[in-house]
Formats: structure tokens, C-alpha cells, sequence
């Protein structure tokens, strides 16, 4: 097994610039998520590691080796389309073994490479089959089977679930963890969707317009984003951000006037320096206490189980959304009490960026 | 839909219809079916002259037509034009467009309609250029020739080479139509199939054979349609370039026809002719489409 290190890679399009210096080093057996909004440079990446596009200046080592020369065939590594890019005029065994033909490896060889991919992500049965008789489930998994076959050091995903239904990629992700347990490559998976980022990474690097933003653990990049971007492309519904003020007694004003109590900074700001407060809407707490704000409920978007609350505040101009058990207590237009744990309040200066907590 | 209803929009299809249906009658399927009447007739000259000296002759026009050497001969010519050009054509055109197609070429609509000028050129102002671009002693032809230590080439006047000179004029005027077609396959290819097969570690080669070919066979079964039925129908090359000569090295089956028809005034033994080259490339349609069918192209 090998780890990945990808240095100050930077690729233009004619001007425009879609990677901007990145440097990434993914541990040997590690699954990196590349995750970012569309246009961020995220494709363009996995691609350049693939050796399908060539890096405008930085280079990619794969252990050892200096990949950043060598064709696509010889940096050890499969890549999963989107598309899946299976050939449609071959059987499902023949588009498995095809990367092994073309190197002229031995018949039984073959037959026993494909065969064990295909014990391994159950498709047996279908090994007869043409593409266009499968559904798009089985031809995500032949198409990862294609890939497992070549034994790479490296696994390359471009969106990889992005054409499946909503329920089949609930699935599909299961058996992307389950078949990462199992075999243990590196894998750098690129996609836009955040839902799969924080379930299948180890590690998010987390891309913004070329440039990375954060990297880290899920648990990492929720808990303590390095900025607002950050902070509010990671979880549904996104995080709320409210300008204030910095206060007396370690409060902050918002706009409309009202107070709320900050948690303790590493470094503590001035009276009226500008700052951006941010909570999650699952860590607003409903109900009487003492330093309660009052709001109204604008808006409820109820989910089943869970709803999420648009409150407004007293002048309106104040907007948080708030997600609670939908147990029919709420309704539109009610008043009602919210608190800010000032534990759970993730705060930002003026341009952005983390005013750390003491003890982080 | 209630039978009514259904019987009023096929009403309504054949109403829409008819007119191009009418049209197809009238211009295309009548004039075949009298030109295959008309093999069965001395339709000649006089027959022009007054229709009671027609007569009904029977396989006649046939039978003497398989006793003229000349007809063998164009016969012959045609089927080389077919089996050599056909192969030659296509190769040149999806060449052409895998050319214009790929990445790594600048100003590729330049390139789109300098490769596709020739098709939409006169015949006859190409032919003169072209004749000149053959001429033995001061074409360019055999100026380039001359480089690999060929000696001068009577292109145009020599019964071996005659029949190639021909061919390389009619694959330069024809390959830029096919390849427009080509290109707009090419484009449907899926890149991503092209990257896996690179991926795989296929080679230029393996990934025309695996990946391009299979996905535009289909285009390539029509190209390849078309350019027999062109290369059945070679006219307009010969009689500019060299009136059949020398020798009748390149008389064509239509050429021949033309020649029974309008020089001869033989009307009768010239639809035969038309007759005998509609079922040659009816038959050799037939065979490409029963290939394409077994290789699972179509």
C-alpha cells in the first residue's frame, strides 16, 4: 500500500487559473474526500492525479515514484467516472479484464482477478451481461469492479454517486465504507455532495475556487471550521451567521439591539470590533431561561420526524433557521424562546475567519 | 383512443404524408419502374423519333450486354473503384476527422473547412487543377514522387495508372463529406471511455479498436453505404479527367451506360445497364448490412 502526496499543484486553462497552489498528503490506506462547489477545481485535481490532465506546475508522488511525468497507465492507479465509462459493446467480465489484457496478463491470471472482484462486490451473476442490461446501481459497481481488478495502489472516484437515485446512494455509500474496510487502497474521492464527505471520509479537504479552505476530519472541519465558508458547506441546514459587535462582560450586540453572552477567546476582543457569530440550527435551545431571546416563527419546513424553524426577530431583521423534533407544539406565527449555549457559538472577525476559543 | 379516433389520425398521418409520398411516386419510384420496362425494349433513337417503332425484345438488351467485353471491362473498373476505393475512402475520412476531432490541434474549424472545401468545389475546375497536379512532367505528383526516387508517372495517360489517379482525385474530392459525418460520431463518443481505455494502459491503437470503432460502427456502416453506392455511381471523374481512356482503363458501369444511352442512342440496353447496377448495389448493401448485424454493430 502507498500514500499519495500531492504538491503546490497549480493547473490554468488558457488565464483562468482552477488550481491555485494545492498540496495535499493522503496516508498510506487513508480515504480523502476532495469535496467543494462546483467550479472549485476539485475534478480538475482528481484528473491531474490521474495523469489525464497535466499539471501546470507542482508535482504528485505516489509512494515514492514522482508520478507527475508518467502516462496515466503507469502511476498504479483506477479511476471511477461519474459516468461509470464502461465499454458498451463488452460483457461485463470483458470490461473487467480488459485493463489486464491490454498488459497481456495471463488468462488464468485474469479469470481469477475478475472473478474475485466480482465475489467481492456480488456481482457473479452478471459477468454475461452487456452495460445496457444493467441498472445504474450494477454498472457503479462493475465500474468500481474494473478498478479493484487492476490492483491499484490508488483509487480515484470523480463523483462516483452523483447518477444514482436518492436511495441507492444511501446504499452505495454504505458499501463504498464497507468495501474501504475491506481492501484498505488509499482512495481520494472527489464529489460536491457534503452528506458524503462527512459519512465516508477519514480526512476532508475541503476546496474553494483552487485553493484549499480547511482540512481535516469530519469531526475536525464540523466542530471547528476555520472560517464561515467552511462552517456553513458543512451541514443541512447551514449554519446560522449573525453580524455583531463586541460588548462589555464578554457580551456581543446584534444588529437589532439585542445581547447575547459570547463564549470565553483565546484572545479577547476590544468593545466594538465587528465579528460574525455563528450556531448551528440543532444548537439553538427552545424554551424559558433566564437570558432567553424572543422570536416568531416565520416559516416551518416540517421534515416527519424533524422540522426546521424559520424564527425572525423582534424587528425582523435578524433570520435564524433552527431544527427541532416536529411534535406539533410549533406553529407559524407563535412566539417563542431561544437561548444561545455559549459553549456552541463558533465566532468570526471581520474577514472571515475562526477567533479561536480558549482550549482549542 | 376509440377506434374512430384512431382511424381519423391515420387519416390525418396519410393526409400529412401524402404530399412527400406523391412526390417520391412520381420523381423516384415511376421513373425506376419505367426505366426497367424500358430494358425490355429497343428503345432507341427512332423510338424517340415515333414510339410505333418501339418493341418489346425481352432479355434480349441482357443477353447482349453479357456478350460485350466493354460492359466486362467497366464492370471490372467499377468493382476495383468499390473494393479499393471504398476501403480507401473511409480510412481517409475517419483519419481526417479523428485529425480535426483531437485535442492537441489548433484552429480546428479552419481545418473543418479546408478538408471539406473539396467536396463542395466544382468537379470540373478541380478536375483541371488536379490534371495539372498529374501532369508527368511538371505535376506536383511526381515532383514529391521524385524525392523517393520514383520515376515520372503518365498518370493520366498510362492504362496502369490511370485507374489509381482517378481514385486518389475521387477520394480527395468525396472524403470531406464522410468525414463531416465522422466528426459529428467522434463527437458523441463519450471522453470518459477514451480515459478509462488510457487508463487501462490501451495504446493509440487499442482505443481506436475497443473504444472509438465500436461506438460510431453505426456511422461507419452508413459512410461505408454510401461510399459503395458513390463508387457504383463513379460518373462525373472519369468523364472529366479522362473520357473513360486510355485504352477504356476507366470506363465505369455509368460511364458505359451513359455512353449506351446518349452517345449510342441505345436507351433500351442503357436502362438495363441502370437495371444491372441497381441490383449490384442492392446486393452489396444487403451483404454490409448482414455483416453489421453479426458483429453486433447495428
Amino acid at each position: 500500500m502507498t500514500g499519495l502526496s500531492i504538491r503546490d499543484a497549480r493547473k490554468s486553462f488558457g488565464a483562468t487559473e482552477v488550481l491555485k497552489g494545492v498540496s495535499i498528503d493522503v496516508a498510506d490506506g487513508e480515504f480523502t474526500v476532495i469535496v467543494g462547489p462546483s467550479g472549485c477545481g476539485k475534478s480538475t485535481l482528481l484528473r491531474s492525479v490521474a495523469g489525464l490532465e497535466e499539471l501546470t506546475s507542482g508535482h504528485i508522488v505516489i509512494g515514492d515514484r514522482d508520478v507527475t511525468d508518467l502516462a496515466p497507465s503507469e502511476r498504479g492507479i483506477a479511476m471511477v467516472f461519474q459516468s461509470y465509462a464502461l465499454y458498451p459493446h463488452l460483457s461485463v467480465y470483458e470490461n473487467m479484464a480488459f485493463g489486464l489484457r491490454i498488459a497481456k496478463a495471463d488468462k488464468d491470471a485474469i479469470d481469477t482477478a475478475v472473478r474475485r472482484a466480482a465475489t467481492i462486490l456480488n456481482i457473479e451473476a452478471l459477468l454475461e451481461r452487456k452495460p445496457a442490461a444493467l441498472s445504474g446501481g450494477q454498472r457503479q459497481r462493475v465500474a468500481i469492479g474494473r478498478a479493484i481488478v487492476r490492483q491499484p495502489q490508488i483509487f480515484l472516484f470523480d463523483e462516483p454517486l452523483s447518477n444514482l437515485d436518492a436511495d441507492l446512494r444511501v446504499r452505495m455509500r454504505y458499501e463504498f465504507a464497507e468495501l474501504h474496510r475491506k481492501l484498505g487502497t488509499t482512495t481520494l474521492y472527489v464529489t460536491h455532495d457534503q452528506v458524503e464527505a462527512m459519512t465516508l471520509a477519514d480526512r476532508i479537504v475541503l476546496l474553494r475556487d483552487g485553493r484549499i479552505e480547511q482540512t481535516g476530519s469530519p469531526r475536525e472541519l464540523y466542530e471547528r471550521p476555520a472560517n464561515i465558508f467552511v462552517a456553513q458547506f458543512l451541514g443541512t441546514p447551514r449554519m446560522n451567521i449573525v453580524a455583531a459587535t463586541a460588548a462589555e462582560d464578554g457580551r456581543a450586540a446584534l444588529a437589532n439591539g439585542l445581547r447575547i453572552a459570547l463564549p470565553p477567546l483565546a484572545k479577547p476582543l476590544a468593545v466594538g470590533t465587528p465579528l460574525s457569530i455563528g450556531i448551528r440550527p440543532d444548537d439553538i435551545a427552545i424554551g424559558e431561561a433566564p437570558d432567553a431571546l424572543t422570536f416568531s416563527i416565520r416559516f416551518i419546513e416540517r421534515l416527519g420526524g424533524l422540522a426546521t424553524v424559520h424564527l425572525g426577530g423582534r424587528e425582523g431583521d435578524v433570520m435564524l433557521a433552527c431544527q427541532l423534533r416536529d411534535d406539533g407544539r410549533f406553529d407559524e406565527g407563535d412566539r417563542i424562546h431561544a437561548t444561545f449555549p455559549p459553549a456552541l457559538l463558533h465566532l468570526f472577525d471581520a474577514d472571515d475567519q475562526r477567533l479561536g476559543k480558549i482550549g482549542e | 383512443m376509440t377506434a374512430a379516433g384512431r382511424a381519423g389520425e391515420a387519416r390525418a398521418g396519410w393526409a400529412m404524408s401524402s404530399p412527400a409520398l406523391a412526390a417520391i411516386l412520381l420523381f423516384f419510384v415511376l421513373p425506376a419502374l419505367a426505366s426497367l420496362a424500358l430494358s425490355f425494349t429497343d428503345f432507341d433513337i427512332y423510338a424517340l423519333a415515333d414510339i410505333g417503332n418501339l418493341r418489346f425484345v425481352g432479355f434480349e438488351n441482357y443477353e447482349r450486354l453479357t456478350q460485350n467485353p466493354l460492359f466486362w471491362k467497366a464492370m471490372t473498373n467499377t468493382l476495383i473503384f468499390v473494393a479499393v476505393g471504398t476501403p480507401f475512402i473511409v480510412a481517409m475520412s475517419l483519419f481526417a476527422a479523428m485529425l480535426v476531432n483531437s485535442r492537441w490541434l489548433k484552429w480546428r474549424p479552419i481545418w473543418r473547412v479546408a478538408l471539406f472545401a473539396p467536396y463542395v468545389t466544382t468537379l470540373v475546375a478541380t478536375a483541371v487543377v488536379w490534371r495539372y497536379l498529374l501532369h508527368t512532367r511538371y505535376g506536383l505528383l511526381n515532383y514529391l514522387l521524385s524525392f523517393f526516387g520514383v520515376p515520372p508517372v503518365d498518370w493520366l495517360g498510362s492504362p496502369t495508372a490511370s485507374l489509381p489517379a482517378i481514385l486518389i482525385f475521387v477520394g480527395w474530392k468525396t472524403f470531406g463529406y464522410n468525414m463531416i459525418i465522422f466528426l459529428a460520431a467522434l463527437q458523441t463518443v463519450p471522453r470518459e471511455l477514451d480515459e478509462t481505455a488510457r487508463i487501462d494502459g490501451a495504446g493509440w491503437f487499442a482505443r481506436l479498436r475497443h473504444v472509438t470503432l465500436p461506438a460510431i460502427a453505426p456511422t461507419l456502416l452508413l459512410v461505408s453505404v454510401l461510399t459503395v453506392a458513390g463508387m457504383f455511381q463513379l460518373f462525373a471523374e472519369p468523364y472529366v479527367m479522362t473520357q473513360g481512356g486510355p485504352a477504356q482503363s476507366t470506363v465505369t458501369i455509368l460511364y458505359f451506360m451513359y455512353e449506351e444511352g446518349f452517345k449510342w442512342w441505345n436507351l433500351g440496353s442503357g436502362a438495363a445497364v441502370a437495371f444491372l447496377l441497381f441490383l449490384c448495389i442492392l446486393a452489396v448493401t444487403l451483404v454490409q448490412l448482414t455483416l453489421a448485424k453479426r458483429s453486433g454493430a447495428i
